[in-house]
């Protein structure tokens, strides 16, 4: 899958990020820091997203603003 | 002369004949709050002959006092209850007792103001939300509030967010869900909900409209930003991505999920698939999904957010609307005013240029025995084109800006932590929640952690705004990152004044980005002070 895409599909998983607790103190971390990475492979994994984060550019049209938004 | 008259308070069976309720079955409106009490478990109804309702009063002076029909400026109000209630037990609580007293409030469901206009009667009503199972993903409900009914000195409490059918007098769609917006618990504190009166009065101030004032005909966005300004809140507005102003389901569930978690009640408007006519709602809470994240992927943890809780003046309150997508290969672009084929479901000017959302009614299983119509059953769905939010005045920064900025930075934390899989979220908070409430939820298997954590921000940070941007970031359901943001700036300016880390090498990836120098590329600029919250 790509980052390029959203997904689509239902929900899944037991929790969210706001209902779940931090790691508790001593747990083993769930990530690991890759030291070797390198700043054109961040760069290319931001570019894959652009498309997606485009659409939060918020651009409000005068058409949409000027029409009657419910009778 | 005929002036109003003492009228005793009386006692009814949910479902009755002497039940009002039951007499306003012909009303879509009538239909869905008797299966939602019946859900509720009503058993009893407890009628209120006279009562003097503000938002009704404001109506009445604005639009029905100098109508020829002669309408009352009184109503009625119908408070449900959950147990069987007799006038003995009524009085036994209403003298204080306290076995009586508590039973009947433990049982209180809420109430609805039935206005004295035949031909649209239901006035503000607030309704108890649906009863919760266990789940670890609860309904988020943050604009809900308490609302206090006093009868003959007898306390009534009801959470919810009030609600109320449009009387096409002084209110339309947009008017009623622009004064649902305002009753939000977030605004509790410095300001006064207007009526819709007040509401529709000051959408129409001069140069804002060239349509008559009242019977109310709709209104702009722009004229609903008036009246949101004018009533000291700052509004966010919100126009669909795609082609034609429609929302991908990303963009829109998770800026409706981040303001409805903010306490920021949001005002969907589009169009109904029925007739392609335009219609306005308020959805007051959603059910928070859950992180679903394939390796690799950075997923927006709201975008899979599946139902919303829809006040819709057509239908009723907290109605419950799945959030569809529709392939947008389905629709064929036809003229505005061709006939539509009978494969379109709905009409564009121009294709839209990717799946697009569409809220349907789906009402959650049945609770109750009784044999009533679905009220949902003709309810056509809905297609967004605008979300419109009021926020507190000194809160500057859209949900977008938001999730832009955590769009990249959980992009570039991926290839840091390995190609592990990340999800991001936001919301607006309070400084004095987050420290509060927030950290005490999320730390609170680390009670060593938690004060060190709640003192850094107080004494290592520079000085906060009031209302803060969180950006959330984490694995497995499990928060790894929030990086907080001020509100109180423009975009170009827009700076983090820190972030907590609650794993280490969370910590440590972010000083890995900061040492490649990407920040700035990215759009993200510099993370203010590391907090280590582990």
């Amino acid at each position: 899958m790509s980052n390029a895409e959203a997904p689509h599909g239902k929900s899944g998983g037991e929790g969210s990020l706001w209902t779940t607790p931090a790691p508790s103190a001593g747990a083993a971390s769930v990530v690991k820091v890759d030291q070797s990475v390198s700043a054109t492979q961040v760069r290319t994994a931001v570019d894959a997203v652009k498309s997606r984060a485009t659409a939060f550019k918020g651009k409000v049209s005068d058409a949409a603003l000027r029409a009657i938004v419910g009778r | 002369v005929t002036v109003h008259l003492a009228a005793p308070l009386t006692l009814a069976e949910f479902g009755a004949g002497d039940d009002p309720l039951t007499s306003l079955q012909h009303f879509p409106q009538g239909q869905y709050l008797k299966w939602y009490l019946a859900d509720l478990g009503a058993t009893t109804v407890l009628i209120e002959p006279n009562y003097f309702d503000r938002d009704y009063l404001s109506e009445f002076s604005a639009f029905y006092c100098t109508s020829s029909a002669g309408y009352k400026n009184v109503c009625q109000r119908l408070h449900y209850f959950s147990i069987a209630i007799d006038r003995a037990l009524l009085e036994r609580a209403i003298a204080d007792d306290d076995e009586a007293r508590t039973r009947i409030r433990g049982a209180y469901l809420g109430f609805i103001v039935r206005r004295p206009i035949p031909g649209t009667p239901f006035g503000r009503t607030v309704l108890r939300w649906y009863p919760e199972p266990p789940t670890a993903l609860p309904r988020v409900t943050n604009p809900a509030r308490v609302y206090t009914c006093n009868v003959a000195g007898l306390r009534l409490e009801v959470e919810g967010l009030a609600w109320q059918q449009q009387d096409q007098g002084v209110g339309a769609c947009a008017t009623i869900a622009l004064w649902t917006m305002l009753h939000s618990s977030a605004f509790d504190d410095r300001h006064v909900v207007p009526t819709t009166a007040e509401v529709t009065q000051t959408a129409h101030k001069a140069g804002l409209s060239e349509a008559p004032m009242f019977p109310s005909m709709g209104l702009t966005a722009v004229q609903l930003i008036a009246a949101l300004r004018d009533s000291g809140f700052a509004p966010f507005i919100l126009e669909g991505e795609l082609r034609g102003g429609l929302f991908g389901k990303e963009r829109f569930s998770s800026s409706l999920a981040s303001l409805i978690r903010s306490g920021y009640p949001v005002v969907i408007a589009g169009s109904l698939e029925s007739d392609d006519s335009g219609h306005a709602v308020c959805a007051v809470g959603f059910r928070q999904a859950a992180s679903n994240i394939p390796p690799g992927f950075l997923e927006m943890e709201d975008a899979n957010t599946e139902f919303v809780y829809v006040h819709d003046d057509n239908l009723g309150p907290a109605a419950r609307f799945r959030v569809e997508v529709v392939p947008s290969e389905s629709v064929v672009a036809t003229s505005a005013t061709s006939p539509a084929p009978d494969s379109v479901t709905v009409r564009f000017d121009v294709a839209p240029t990717g799946p697009y959302v569409a809220l349907r009614a789906v009402p959650p299983p049945q609770k109750h025995s009784l044999s009533l119509p679905d009220p949902t059953a003709n309810h056509p769905r809905m297609i967004p084109t605008l979300l419109l939010a009021a926020a507190h005045q000194e809160v500057r920064t859209s949900p977008d800006r938001f999730h832009f900025l955590g769009m990249n930075l959980g992009a570039a934390l991926i290839p840091v932590i390995g190609g592990r899989g990340l999800s991001t979220s936001t919301r607006m908070i309070r400084l004095a929640d987050y420290a509060h409430k927030e950290l005490g939820r999320i730390l609170a298997a680390n009670p060593a952690v938690l004060g060190p954590t709640r003192l850094a921000l107080w004494e290592s940070v520079p000085p906060m705004s009031l209302h803060l941007g969180v950006v959330r970031f984490g694995a497995e359901n499990t928060p790894l990152l929030d990086v907080i943001y001020d509100t109180t700036d423009s975009a170009p300016n827009l700076r983090a004044f820190c972030y907590l880390a609650y794993d280490s090498e969370m910590f440590d990836a972010v000083d890995k980005l900061r040492a490649l120098g990407v920040l700035e590329d990215i759009g993200a600029r510099d993370l203010g002070v590391g907090i280590k919250a582990f």
